[in-house]
C-alpha cells in the first residue's frame, strides 16, 4: 500500500489482484447481475488508488476497498433506477444469478436465489444494501453502518425494514 | 436457504478478465505514464524543467524566489530520453535525475535551497556558496550539502542511500535524536526508507547486505579522496545462492549496486507485465522466472514467484512447475499478503500433478494457518473431496 502510495503501478497491480476476488464477489452479490460487475470493481479500485493518502492504516485497506464498493453499489443502484424512471434504461432486466449459482448449488437453491434477488430488486438500494451485508456478508450492526457511511440507527433501521419487506413476501407467497 | 448459499455466489474470474478489469482501471488512472508513452514522460519532464529553469533564471536576476518553492521535477522511467534530464540551479549546482524520479525543489531562495525527494535518484554537484544551505530530504532522512558532488536515492518503503564523490555531506535523521552522520569523498551510507528518526544512524557502509556498494574507486573518486578516518572500500555482497546469473554489475564509481538492481528488478516486472497483457504467456513467465531468481531480495520477488505460479497453471498447463513457484512464492514471502493465495494455488497444482499426498498435506496446512480464509472453500473440496 506504500509503494502504491507512491504511484508505483506495480504496487496497484499487487493490490488490485490481491484484493480483486472479494471485490467481484462482493459487487456481485449487492448487484445481483454479473454484467454490472466489471464496472462496480474499476470505479471502486480508480475511487481507492485515488484516496489511497486518505487510508490511516494501510493493513485495512480490505475493510476500506470493501466500504467504497458499497458506497458505489449504492450510487450505481440509484443511478439504474433514476434512468429507469426516466425511461432510458430497460425495466427489470432479468437477474442472471442462475448460471453462477449453478457451479456452487444445486437447481432449486439457484432458483431460491433468482427469487430473493428479484425479491430484493424491489427494495430502495439504502435497503436492500444494508440487507445483503448484514444477512448475507455476516456484516455486525456497526461494520453496515460504516460501510454505508450512515448512523448505527440508521443502518438498524434499515435493515429492519428490508426484512420486513422480505417476510411480507414469503409470506403471500407461502400456500 | 441460508448465508452460505449467498456466499458461494461469486462471478468467473478469469485471468483475462482480471487483465481488462485492471487494463481499464489504469486507463482513468492519473498516475504517471505507462512506459510506452515515454513521449508524454519526457515531454511532461521537460516542460517541467524548462519552467524550473525559466523561474530559477528570474530568481537569479534578483526577483523574488519563493515562486519556484514546490516546483516539481521528474523523469520517466529507464530508457527514455528523460532519464538522463538534469537540471542547472541559479547558483551553478546542477541537479540530475536517475530513472523514474520524482523530487520536489521545496525551497530554491538564494540561501536556501532544499530538495525533496519523492522516488528514484538525483545525482549533485553543488557549488560552494558562502552562507546558503542545501538539503536534499529522502523520507526521515536529511543531506546537507557543504560544496560537493553526491547522489541520493530513495526507494519508497525500502531503502535511502547517499554516495559522495567529492567534498563532505552530512546526513541527519529527521526528529527528536538530530542525531548526525558526516560522509566524506568515496563514501556511501544507507538506511531504511521510513526507519524510525529516533533509531541511531546506520553506520556509514555496512558490510553486507544487498545496499552495501560503496564506490570507492574510478573516475568519480580520485585516489587519496578518502580522508584519513574513512572507512574504507568494501566489497560487494556475493549473489545469492538463488540466483542462476550474477546480478549486473555497475561500473566503479557509479551508483550503488541498489540502483542497479531495482532497475533490474523493475524492469523484468515491467516486461513481465507486459508480456502478460499482450497475450504472451511464456514470455510473462520467463520475465517473473528470471526476476524472482535474480532479485530474491526484491520486494516483487514473491509476487512474482506468485505470478509465476498462477501463469504455469491456468495458461501454460504445468502444474508441477507452478507448485515449485508457488513453494517458492511462501518462501520468498513469509509474511507478505500473497502468502494465503499462494498456498491456497499450491493445493490445486498438487492435485493437478496427481500428488494426492502433497495436495492433503498442503490442504491441511492451509486450513490449519488460515480456518477463516478467503479461499477455505476451494480448498476444502480441493484434492477431489467433493
Amino acid at each position: 500500500v506504500l509503494a502504491a502510495r507512491a504511484g508505483e503501478a506495480w504496487a496497484q497491480e499487487a493490490i488490485f489482484r490481491r484484493h480483486a476476488p472479494m471485490a467481484n464477489g462482493l459487487a456481485f452479490r449487492l448487484m445481483g447481475r454479473d454484467a454490472d460487475v466489471d464496472d462496480l470493481v474499476q470505479d471502486a479500485f480508480v475511487a481507492a488508488f485515488a484516496r489511497l493518502n486518505a487510508l490511516d492504516d494501510p493493513q485495512a485497506f480490505a475493510a476500506w476497498l470493501g466500504s467504497i464498493v458499497v458506497r458505489t453499489a449504492g450510487k450505481m443502484i440509484r443511478r439504474r433506477v433514476l434512468l429507469e424512471r426516466l425511461g432510458l434504461r430497460r425495466k427489470r432486466e432479468p437477474i442472471d444469478i442462475d448460471t453462477i449459482a449453478a457451479r456452487a448449488a444445486g437447481p432449486d437453491v439457484a432458483a431460491e436465489l433468482r427469487r430473493t434477488y428479484e425479491r430484493l430488486e424491489k427494495l430502495p438500494a439504502e435497503q436492500r444494501i444494508a440487507f445483503l451485508l448484514r444477512r448475507v456478508e455476516g456484516m455486525e450492526l456497526e461494520e453496515v453502518a460504516r460501510a454505508t457511511g450512515v448512523s448505527l440507527a440508521t443502518a438498524k433501521r434499515r435493515i429492519a425494514a428490508a426484512q420486513q419487506a422480505v417476510e411480507r413476501w414469503a409470506d403471500r407467497e407461502r400456500p | 436457504m441460508n448465508r452460505s448459499d449467498f456466499k458461494n455466489l461469486v462471478p468467473l474470474i478469469t485471468e483475462s478478465r482480471l487483465a481488462r478489469q485492471y487494463a481499464a482501471i489504469r486507463e482513468r488512472m492519473p498516475a504517471k505514464p505507462p512506459r510506452r508513452r515515454g513521449w508524454l514522460a519526457w515531454g511532461v519532464a521537460m516542460a517541467s524543467l524548462a519552467a524550473l529553469a525559466f523561474v530559477l533564471y528570474r530568481t537569479a536576476g534578483g526577483r523574488s524566489a519563493g515562486l519556484v518553492d514546490e516546483a516539481v521535477i521528474e523523469s520517466g522511467p529507464a530508457g527514455d530520453l528523460a532519464h538522463a534530464t538534469a537540471v542547472t540551479l541559479a547558483d551553478g549546482s546542477r541537479v540530475e535525475l536517475g530513472a523514474s524520479t520524482r523530487a520536489r525543489l521545496t525551497s530554491a531562495r538564494p540561501r536556501a535551497i532544499r530538495i525533496d525527494l519523492e522516488r528514484g535518484s538525483v545525482d549533485i554537484e553543488a557549488t560552494h556558496v558562502e552562507g546558503r544551505t542545501f538539503v536534499v530530504g529522502a523520507g526521515l532522512y536529511e543531506v546537507r550539502v557543504v560544496g560537493t558532488h553526491f547522489a541520493v536515492r530513495r526507494d519508497p518503503g525500502d531503502q535511502v542511500t547517499v554516495r559522495v564523490d567529492r567534498g563532505v555531506v552530512e546526513v541527519a535523521a529527521n526528529g527528536a535524536s538530530g542525531e548526525t552522520r558526516r560522509l566524506a569523498a568515496g563514501e556511501s551510507w544507507s538506511a531504511p526508507d521510513g526507519a524510525s528518526p529516533r533509531a541511531p544512524l546506520p553506520a556509514t557502509e555496512p558490510p553486507s547486505g544487498p545496499l552495501a556498494a560503496p564506490p570507492t574507486t574510478g573516475p568519480n573518486a580520485p585516489a587519496g579522496a578518502v580522508p584519513p578516518g574513512a572507512v574504507p572500500p568494501s566489497v560487494l555482497p556475493p549473489a545469492s545462492p538463488a540466483s542462476d546469473t550474477p546480478a549486473p554489475m555497475g561500473p566503479a564509481g557509479s551508483m550503488p549496486m541498489a540502483t542497479r538492481r531495482d532497475e533490474g528488478a523493475r524492469e523484468l516486472f515491467d516486461d513481465a507485465q507486459r508480456a502478460r497483457a499482450d497475450g504472451r504467456p511464456y514470455d510473462a513467465a520467463r520475465a517473473f522466472d528470471r526476476l524472482r531468481r535474480n532479485f530474491p531480495h526484491d520486494p516483487r520477488a514473491a509476487l512474482s514467484a506468485f505470478e509465476l505460479g498462477r501463469l504455469r497453471l491456468d495458461a501454460l498447463g504445468d502444474p508441477r512447475g507452478a507448485e515449485e513457484a508457488l513453494r517458492d512464492a511462501v518462501a520468498l514471502g513469509s509474511s507478505s499478503p500473497f502468502r494465503e493465495d499462494a498456498e491456497a494455488r499450491r493445493v490445486e497444482a498438487l492435485w493437478r500433478m496427481g500428488d494426492a499426498a502433497g495436495c492433503a498435506s498442503a490442504r491441511a496446512a492451509y486450513l490449519a494457518r488460515w480456518p477463516n480464509g478467503t479461499y477455505r472453500r476451494a480448498v476444502e473440496l480441493g484434492c477431489g473431496d467433493r
